[in-house]
């Protein structure tokens, strides 16, 4: 795709690239790291500078201002909280409850996507919008996709399914 | 995803390092013969071994496995995490290490800590010391072990 992808896992990692991804894996696991290696404000400071970060799955969590459990409800957890967005977490039900859907997303069309115990965002207020939904049969219709600035959250995981048009509107943010 | 397993409730991680290493070497292998374009020996591998010919091509094509692999038995230590690590697994499964120590919480997140930067040898020693050896579980001494007691050997 024209790029290099590495890892950054220090602060001074981030001083090197042009983008971000925050992937996906245990919210809480992630933030302890992120807090651990104060990774929270030179990502904030990554993003003042107009530099984009896309996270997905729990990466979503990481960036939103808010995370509710849809069980247990607030769950008080560290965020880095860039974006106006409300995350519900394990929002479908376990990992048994995990399925791929296609998502219709707004400047990107159709996109094939792997939902696993993944999170739902039920609020986003300005400058965050929503960019994505899906029609789930037990959910419902429901956020799974949002934008604010150069920011993007997938409560998805967009690479198993081998999915490449939002890494290449990801991309684009660099170029903008 | 897949386990390689060591002699879980032991506190030894030498068994898991001997299997990783055995996995890695023989893929390793297979990946040489992918290379060279030598069909028959992972033909004759894929036999020897009782495993799919596609899944031992693939394996060579790849030249790592085509799940993900947790090293598991006997990582009682951040430092035997990072130690699995580097050896090239993807990621660790540990039990007993941690819910039989007197410290299970600092010893989960060190743990947790050393994995995720097991490249960074200050981070790992780091982690080491947020964890003290004699907080430890007690290990079982693997010499001590019936042959009958050996869970690395359960189903072969």
């Amino acid at each position: 795709m024209g790029v290099e992808a590495v890892y950054a896992k220090n602060p001074s990692d981030l001083e090197r690239v042009d983008a971000l991804i925050i992937p996906g894996g245990e919210p809480t696991t992630i933030a302890s790291l992120v807090k651990y290696k104060g990774l929270a404000p030179a990502i904030t400071k990554f993003s003042e500078d107009g530099k984009p970060i896309m996270g997905t799955c729990a990466g979503s969590i990481l960036l939103a201002k808010r995370v509710v459990d849809r069980v247990v409800g607030e769950t008080g957890q560290f965020t880095i909280g860039l974006m106006n967005i409300s995350v519900v977490r394990n929002a479908f039900g376990r990992q048994n409850d995990s399925f791929e859907a296609v998502v219709n997303m707004e400047g990107i069309g159709e996109v094939k996507a792997a939902f696993i115990r993944a999170p739902v965002i039920n609020e986003a207020w300005p400058p965050a919008k929503i960019t994505g939904y899906i029609n789930h049969p037990v959910a419902g219709k429901v956020s799974v996709s949002a934008e604010q600035g150069s920011l993007i959250a997938l409560t998805f995981h967009p690479e198993i399914t081998g999915e490449v048009k939002i890494y290449r509107y990801f991309i684009d943010f660099i170029r903008k | 995803m897949i386990r390689t397993k060591g002699e879980p409730g032991t506190g030894n991680v030498a068994e898991a390092v001997k299997h990783m290493k055995i996995v890695s070497r023989d893929i390793a292998m297979l990946h040489g013969y992918y290379v060279r374009g030598d069909y028959k020996a992972i033909w004759v591998y894929s036999k020897e071994n009782k495993v799919p010919y596609e899944l031992a091509l693939l394996t060579g094509r790849l030249g790592r496995l085509p799940v993900v692999n947790f090293a598991a038995g006997g990582i009682a230590t951040p430092a035997d995490a990072a130690l699995m690590m580097w050896l090239g697994a993807d990621g660790v499964f540990v039990g007993s290490s941690i819910f039989k120590s007197r410290d299970p919480e600092s010893r989960a997140r060190a743990i947790v800590l050393a994995t995720a930067f097991h490249d960074d040898p200050e981070t790992v020693v780091e982690a080491q010391k947020m964890v003290s050896e004699r907080e430890a579980m007690m290990g079982i001494d693997i010499r001590t072990l019936k042959p009958e007691q050996l869970m690395q050997v359960r189903g072969e």
